[in-house]
């Protein structure tokens, strides 16, 4: 029986190999993005403009052989313009009816460009499908082709002209990955690749099925329940008050993380431990998955937010805090 | 916590049961270490208790039960901390796993569902664990530390505070403490006792309670008496002392303030001296302040000190009755010296110098002349000891402390009475029933019942209005004159007041203008005391808004701002 760990490792870096010919740099984001992918999580990219995140979008599409589509989201945009619109057509028969013209959003890669440029009520277009997978119009629904993904990008809400995603739509982003600025090496880099006679794009490596089998191996990694108490306890953490809060929480946060947050993370936690080998997942998986899994779903209060402190800082501080269950001490 | 069956894999069974021994074995050795800390603690406090003479047989002469105990304590901390059941398979697991370095893996495979577990993937884990399993390897055992209790870290000062304590003298003398089993060694240390508390007392003991002490020395001598009869007995004798120089004090007291009383017709200043000296608990001054009254009777004309001698005969009369023979003895020898200071020039025996006048006149008094059978004043003078000897003998006894207690104790208590009067009365039944109450009594005052007030006084009219409704009315104003910081005190006592009946009555008082409008007001509901006084409000306040901005969580940077406005607030 081959084991499944190792030809998961094999897949996973071979997509993250093909994704990197064309991103300089940006290797923990780019990885970040495929464990989302690999957990069947939407992936919410943060930065400012002109870090590659949509190339980066559009390079796995094209290493997945997956449909792709693109919205610019803009204040103008209309949830019509995402779903689809009913229009109103001649039969041939000389007659009239209504018929639905289906949106950007009836593919299987979706980049939803500057996604907290439209306002609320376009953003939360996307609650269906990104949650079911399904959109519903004019009473008919709708599926989406699978493996449906949502990959949004958004600019610091510090900038002008942008408006915050809702709390509802946020969480249902499997992770934040914040993209920063490259490093001196890889700029240049960049433009090496970029100023060229050929720019570099890239190639299938995996077909829609191997990601569904990858996405089936994940939910099949063996997780203890000591483990996978630690998960949950790091998500009671982050509330501020109850059973299982931290004193940084308390201080810090408004409202702490859903169960969709403690599903992120085990389900983080199950592809870290693959990529590392395991069929098992170890407390140390379940803390790095807990960062990306978080840092959206926790609600600064004011206090915080005067002292400067990012969601980073205080799930940081929450983890500190969870102890580990370490065995009986002796 | 799910309930984990023994593992199936032979390897990770072994592997688990090497921990758990390895487990209770720290443990039995954790529980020696904390069983060293009590037996050592146990050492220092028999140390120490045979310094202060609480123990017949301090360390280290006693080191063989202390050893013993020693020995005890380690055997019973090894045996009950390795006897507590180990932990659960999981808990081992997660022992293990941390030991071996297997992200979880035993934990895992501990908890695997005997059902619908991948087999690909639980095929992939036992091989994982193959690798890091091994129950030879002596990491599985050594891997385990001994760490020792947290409270065993003060064993080196313990340690170290045995040593020292064994090296110090004896905390407490021989004579009170560290009795012994010879009864003749314990009869020798009871009479060191008695004179101790002769010394203390400054006087002779009581001859019941000589007496007493004297049975028991003789019958330790005599071997009929053990040691542990003896110290209960010799504190039962002790304890009596106490309570018969208590009970002197009580006397005491209650003479001075009769001979207090019997000198105000005498010599004022010599009773306000001799009343301050009682409060002191100071005889000495109060035989000194007598005496200065002496000298200044003999200036005075012979009608004074004949009116003075009646006075001084009366109150030892009144002495004589209440049952202070003493002092009404006293008071009558003073009563024949104010006498004898009229007739010095003639008397016979008299010094010139005139500090103790002559004796009185034969026939005047029984007493007259001192008592039969005592022997003459000092300066060879006649006559039996006046108010100034009564009160050094009293002073020789040791009983001027116990005064100044009794005093206390009765000056409280009468306080504590004035206090209780105050409360409750119905100012119409005070003022018939006690028109003329001291300070702090009376209606209207403290705490409860009523309480009124008017626009004239009648200290304006200068004369005391008559009636039961003026009397109420002018007690009360007097009351806002007698002291206002007392009064303020009272006001600012916080009290919420509930349910208050107020009642404008006309009073047709022959003062000022005519009637005078008196308001009595009446609370019906009972007094409960508010959270703070008054005076503690504005600090309140401070410490809410402190609060208010703590619990807010107010960024650093505006926290300036909302000072600045709960002070404006405040």
């Amino acid at each position: 029986m081959s084991d499944p760990t190792t030809a998961f490792q094999e897949k996973f870096r071979r997509l993250q190999a093909e994704v990197g010919k064309v991103i300089v740099g940006q290797e923990q984001v780019v990885e970040d993005v495929l464990i989302a992918l690999a957990a069947h999580g939407h992936v919410l990219l943060e930065g400012v403009p002109g870090l590659g995140k949509t190339l980066l979008v559009r390079s796995l599409a094209q290493a997945l052989k997956l449909d792709f589509s693109r919205v610019q989201f803009t204040p103008d945009l209309m949830p019509a313009d995402i779903i689809g619109t009913h229009l109103l057509v001649d039969d041939p028969d000389g007659g009239r009816r209504l018929e639905f013209r289906r949106g950007p959003v009836f593919t299987q890669v979706l980049l939803a460009d500057e996604i907290n440029r439209a306002t609320p009520k376009t953003q939360s277009a996307l609650l269906e499908a990104m949650a079911e997978g399904s959109v519903t119009t004019g009473g008919t629904r709708h599926e989406l082709p699978g493996p449906f993904f949502v990959l949004a990008t958004q600019n610091p809400l510090e900038m002008e002209g942008t408006y915050p995603l809702p709390e509802a739509q946020l969480d249902r982003f499997f992770s934040k990955v914040l993209v920063p600025f490259p490093t001196l090496d890889e700029l240049g880099g960049i433009i090496d690749r970029t100023t060229g006679v050929e720019a570099p794009e890239a190639q299938p490596v995996l077909d829609a099925a191997d990601l569904i089998e990858m996405q089936q191996t994940v939910r099949r990694v063996l997780l203890a329940d000591p483990v996978k108490r630690y998960g949950l306890s790091i998500v009671l953490g982050t509330h501020p008050s109850g059973d299982g809060s931290t004193a940084a929480a308390a201080r810090w946060l408004r409202y702490g993380a859903s169960p969709r947050g403690a599903q992120a993370i085990i389900l983080g936690a199950r592809v870290r431990a693959l990529l590392d080998g395991r069929p098992q997942v170890g407390f140390d998986d379940v803390e790095q998955a807990a960062l990306p899994a978080l840092r959206h779903r926790v609600l600064l209060n004011f206090e915080a937010e005067g002292e400067g402190l990012s969601a980073d800082d205080v799930v940081a501080q929450v983890l500190d805090e969870v102890p580990r269950p370490l065995g009986a001490a002796a | 916590m799910p309930d984990h069956s023994p593992p199936q894999d032979a390897r990770l069974a072994a592997a688990l049961a090497a921990v758990g021994r390895r487990l209770r074995l720290l443990r039995a050795l954790r529980g020696a270490v904390l069983g060293i800390w009590v037996g050592l603690a146990v050492g220092l406090a028999w140390v120490l208790a045979g310094k202060l003479g609480l123990v017949g047989d301090p360390l280290p002469d006693a080191w063989m039960p202390w050893a013993a105990v020693l020995a005890a304590s380690i055997l019973a901390g090894a045996a009950v901390s390795s006897l507590r059941p180990l932990p659960g398979l999981e808990e081992l697991a997660l022992l293990l796993d941390r030991l071996l370095g297997t992200d979880e893996a035993a934990v895992t495979a501990v908890g695997l569902p005997s059902e619908d577990a991948p087999a690909d993937l639980v095929e992939a884990l036992q091989q994982r664990l193959d690798e890091g399993l091994d129950p030879a390897d002596p990491r599985i055992a050594a891997g385990l530390r001994f760490v020792p209790p947290r409270r065993t870290r003060l064993l080196p000062i313990l340690v170290v505070a045995l040593v020292g304590a064994l090296f110090l003298p004896p905390l407490v003398g021989p004579g009170r403490h560290a009795p012994s089993d010879d009864p003749a060694a314990e009869a020798e240390r009871l009479v060191e006792r008695r004179s101790a508390l002769e010394r203390e007392l400054g006087a002779e003991l009581p001859a019941e309670v000589d007496q007493a002490f004297d049975d028991l020395i003789s019958a330790l001598r005599a071997g009929e008496a053990g040691r542990e009869r003896a110290e209960k007995k010799a504190e039962e004798l002790e304890r009596a002392l106490d309570t018969m120089k208590k009970g002197s004090g009580e006397a005491v007291a209650g003479d001075m303030e009769k001979a207090s009383e019997a000198l105000q017709d005498v010599d004022v200043e010599a009773a306000e001296d001799v009343e301050d000296a009682s409060k002191e608990g100071d005889l000495e001054a109060a035989a000194e302040a007598v005496e200065r009254m002496r000298e200044r009777m003999k200036t005075r004309p012979p009608q004074e000190q004949e009116k003075a001698a009646d006075a001084l005969k009366k109150a030892a009369e009144e002495a004589a009755e209440a049952g202070a023979d003493e002092l009404a003895d006293a008071l009558q020898n003073e009563a024949d010296r104010a006498q004898g200071g009229e007739s010095e020039p003639s008397g016979g025996g008299g010094e010139k110098d005139g500090t103790n006048p002559s004796p009185g006149l034969p026939g005047e008094s029984p007493d007259a002349g001192g008592r039969p059978g005592e022997a003459p004043p000092q300066g060879g003078q006649e006559g039996g000891d006046g108010l100034a000897e009564y009160l050094r003998d009293l002073d020789a006894q040791g009983l001027g402390a116990a005064l100044g207690d009794a005093k206390t104790n009765r000056e409280m208590a009468n306080r504590m009475q004035a206090a209780l009067d105050g409360l409750g009365q119905n100012p119409y039944e005070a003022a018939e029933g006690q028109p003329e109450q001291g300070r702090g009594r009376g209606g209207g005052k403290g705490g409860g019942g009523w309480g009124a007030g008017t626009t004239h006084t009648d200290e304006d009219q200068g004369s005391r209005p008559e009636g039961d409704q003026h009397r109420v009315m002018n007690r009360q104003v007097d009351g806002l004159h007698r002291d206002w910081l007392t009064e303020y005190g009272q006001d600012h006592e916080a009290k919420r007041l509930e349910g208050i009946q107020a009642v404008t009555q006309t009073v047709d008082v022959p003062i000022g203008d005519g009637p005078v409008d008196v308001e009595f007001m009446r609370r019906t509901g009972s007094s409960e005391r508010s959270a703070g006084s008054l005076v503690q409000a504005p600090e309140g306040y401070r410490e809410a808004a402190d609060e208010a901005i703590e619990g807010e969580g107010v960024p650093r940077i505006y926290r300036e701002q909302v000072k600045t406005y709960f002070d404006a607030i405040e």
